[in-house]
């Protein structure tokens, strides 16, 4: 478990190639924090140093964005902020994407799809906005402390 | 020339009729399961629109009299959209054409939505600035031609319409939020709550910045009690429908700036906002624009407005061939 405190958004952007370094088994990035924590935002610093050349966008009406890297490499953005957990997800099709070997994927709001995320190969990352300084505390956790955190 | 247009791209079964572009009756199969969600489920939404397509175009041909050896063309969305949906539709569209033995074009679904401002009861001339902002979209076009839309700006996170149904989830209201926040802005004072207002240089939007505001204003009433919060909501909707339109007019005043053009459109479902059409309204009053917006019911995602991007193609012999697929990922000038 790693704990960082973000004071402004920049600073993101070496948090990203901090993670990106340092875990390079992880595929499979969950990001975990309430609606406007900036989930979105940070997919955006982790798509830059992968070197995605489409526009990064919240994907919660068209719930997948596929995005490519300049080496043509495939990037899947999910959302699952519009399906709710009685749904049975396996219908969805969004194990179809988690499974890929060759691709990277984000998804915002994977509480709700907490079975499906592949121990050996996803990180956790959540966003915990202070509500009186609108400073951001991000917790990186692996599925196994995951266990221990909540 | 009668073209059938088929819309599938997200939760909408839409199917309509254009003769020579003119509209002459759509059927939308809303697919109310998904209020039940919360939202739109691909794989649920990929059922519906197999159960509602057929009677939808039943409908529509019952209403209209026309018959299907009256249709001279079909037009299909190939995307952008969730790719499950895309599927269904586009199938249909082309056994349909196989069955007829009529042709089949393709049509981008942000395409789409601009031509349907050809159904507005004004016409501009070209070159004129459209805004497209749905729940998937929110774009400013310099529209030069038919088929030379140039995109100036596009949002850089979340899209106009999004922000409308985050905004109502903050708030408690039922799904799709957009038109509950419409209808209780109404009893609100949109400046007792002053919202930033998002800086992004050029032509591009950003609302994510406005949506995290606009959550800690929503919780910071709500530690006054719950009370308070439901006294204040009609000024909250007031308030942030407000920020989201104001966004929307700073890059549509700034290109009539720049491109010294008074012609302004706007299409997609942020377009039936009512706010939005009065604001536009009293610009072509006050500062003599001349603006047009589709009809209410043509603003949301349809199968007239895919119908009337296909007529404009047939109408310049443009086809698709039988075997192209749909791409969920489809942007604007890779592919009209």
């Amino acid at each position: 478990m790693e704990v960082f405190e973000i004071n402004r958004e920049e600073e993101l952007d070496q948090l990203a190639k901090y993670i990106l370094l340092n875990y390079p088994d992880r595929q499979v990035f969950a990001l975990y924090g309430p609606l406007g924590a900036g989930k979105t935002t940070f997919i955006k610093y982790l798509s830059k140093q992968l070197g995605v050349v489409d526009s990064v966008k919240s994907p919660t009406y068209t719930l997948a964005n596929v995005y490519k890297t300049y080496q043509n490499e495939k990037i899947y953005h999910l959302d699952l902020f519009r399906i709710k957990e009685s749904v049975e997800w396996l219908d969805i099709g969004v194990d179809d994407y988690i499974e890929d070997p060759n691709a990277v994927i984000f998804v915002e709001w994977p509480e709700k799809i907490r079975d499906l995320l592949p121990p050996d190969r996803t990180l956790m990352i959540h966003i915990n906005p202070d509500p009186d300084t609108q400073k951001r505390k991000i917790v990186i956790l692996l599925p196994d402390e995951q266990e221990n955190h909540t | 020339m009668i073209v059938l247009g088929i819309e599938t791209s997200c939760d909408e079964t839409g199917v309509g009729l254009v003769q020579d572009g003119r509209l002459i009756d759509h059927v939308v199969a809303k697919q109310d399961i998904h209020s039940q969600y919360g939202g739109v489920v691909p794989e649920l939404a990929s059922r519906q629109h197999i159960k509602k397509i057929y009677p939808a175009l039943d409908t529509l041909l019952n209403r209209t009299g026309i018959t299907l050896e009256e249709i001279e063309g079909i037009a299909i969305t190939r995307g952008p959209g969730l790719i499950g949906p895309l599927m269904v539709g586009s199938l249909f569209g082309r056994g349909l054409a196989v069955a007829l033995q009529k042709p089949i074009v393709n049509v981008n679904h942000l395409f789409g939505h601009i031509v349907s401002v050809f159904f507005a009861d004004k016409r501009l001339d070209f070159p004129f600035i459209v805004l497209l902002a749905s729940g998937g979209h929110t774009m400013l076009i310099l529209y030069w031609d038919t088929f030379k839309p140039e995109v100036l700006g596009e949002t850089l996170d979340d899209a106009a319409g999004e922000a409308f149904d985050k905004a109502a989830v903050l708030l408690g209201l039922p799904y799709p939020g957009g038109p509950h926040i419409d209808r209780l802005a109404k009893q609100g004072n949109p400046e007792k709550y002053p919202l930033p207002k998002p800086q992004i240089p050029g032509f591009n939007f950003s609302y994510s910045g406005l949506k995290t505001a606009f959550r800690y204003l929503v919780e910071d009433i709500t530690r006054q009690g719950l009370d308070k919060l439901e006294a204040e909501k009609p000024h909250l909707a007031a308030a942030i429908q407000k920020a989201i339109i104001d966004h929307l007019f700073d890059k549509i005043e700034a290109a009539v700036e720049k491109y010294g053009l008074k012609r302004v459109a706007i299409v997609g479902g942020v377009a039936a906002n009512s706010y939005f059409r009065q604001r536009l309204m009293e610009k072509e009053l006050q500062e003599g624009w001349e603006t047009a917006a589709p009809p209410l019911p043509l603003c949301v995602d349809n199968g007239a407005m895919i119908a009337m991007a296909g007529w404009l193609k047939l109408k310049n012999g443009i086809t698709s061939p039988l075997d192209e697929s749909p791409t969920p990922r489809l942007p604007l000038n890779e592919f009209l």
